[in-house]
């Protein structure tokens, strides 16, 4: 029979062996995230001067998704909203109104302040 | 029996926390690869147990390395799961057709992925 131990089973020590790990791996990893919201505020910048810009939104969506898909699984499932709300408003045909772009501001401030507090819990931790 | 799982994703970000997961949690040996064409080489040369597969990643993505995998006899019986941050309906169905042994969905909770893994691939847990 196979030797695979469940996770709802995992003892105390595996789980914090693990968040251990995690936290040494959300230090190692906060420059790519922080890059990539950097591609995002870059996009951003693109659509006002051009909501049109195709690359812009493709660069965006990008980064959003990849944002999507990793904030999550470091404890941050309101960043994984976030990012999905700019993935899907970067990806759909839509043309982008002035509104959009006010409020793909605000979810992109939203974004790095939540990363940020992260960070700063984690630095917190540490000391 | 300890399980070898290879992870093929671009973003080290999540090779690293899957990887981090599932030697922790499951204890299982994992290796990794950062493409599509590498994971197909280390899938022929390692013969893992199965394969955890990002699906969007440049130059070959994950359902072409899928179908890939799948045309060579030396890799088409590796159980595969798809590993993505699509959460639409429409794109989960087209993954499902490829012929998967699972869909898995990023942000992932890294004590649960083991189980997930073997929920997908009917591993027997021991508790």
């Amino acid at each position: 029979m196979a030797d695979i131990r469940s996770p709802h089973a995992a003892p105390e020590e595996v789980t914090g062996k693990l968040h251990d790990l995690l936290a040494t791996l959300w230090e190692r990893s906060r420059q790519t995230i922080s890059e990539r919201v950097e591609v995002l505020r870059a996009a951003h910048r693109n659509l006002r001067t051009n909501p049109a810009d195709k690359n812009a939104r493709r660069a965006g969506a990008d980064a959003a998704h990849k944002l999507a898909g990793i904030l999550g699984t470091f404890g941050l499932p309101d960043g994984t909203n976030l990012a999905r709300r700019v993935e899907l408003l970067l990806e759909s045909s839509a043309p982008l109104r002035p509104f959009d772009l006010e409020g793909l501001q605000q979810t992109i401030d939203q974004l790095q302040q939540m990363i940020e507090a992260k960070s700063k819990d984690a630095g917190k931790r540490r000391a | 029996m300890t399980r070898r799982i290879l992870i093929i994703d671009d973003e080290e970000d999540i090779r690293q926390v899957a990887g981090l997961s599932l030697e922790t949690v499951a204890g299982w040996e994992v290796l990794l690869a950062n493409s599509g064409l590498q994971g197909m080489e280390r899938a022929e040369t390692e013969q893992p147990d199965a394969i955890l597969l990002d699906v969007m990643m440049p130059a070959m993505d994950g359902p072409t390395t899928f179908l890939q995998l799948q045309k060579n006899p030396n890799t088409a019986k590796i159980p595969v799961i798809l590993l993505t941050a699509k959460v639409q309906g429409s794109d989960q169905r087209r993954f499902a057709e490829l012929g998967v042994a699972g869909i898995l969905f990023k942000p992932f909770d890294p004590l649960l992925l083991s189980a997930q893994v073997s929920q997908a691939l009917g591993w027997t847990q021991i508790h």
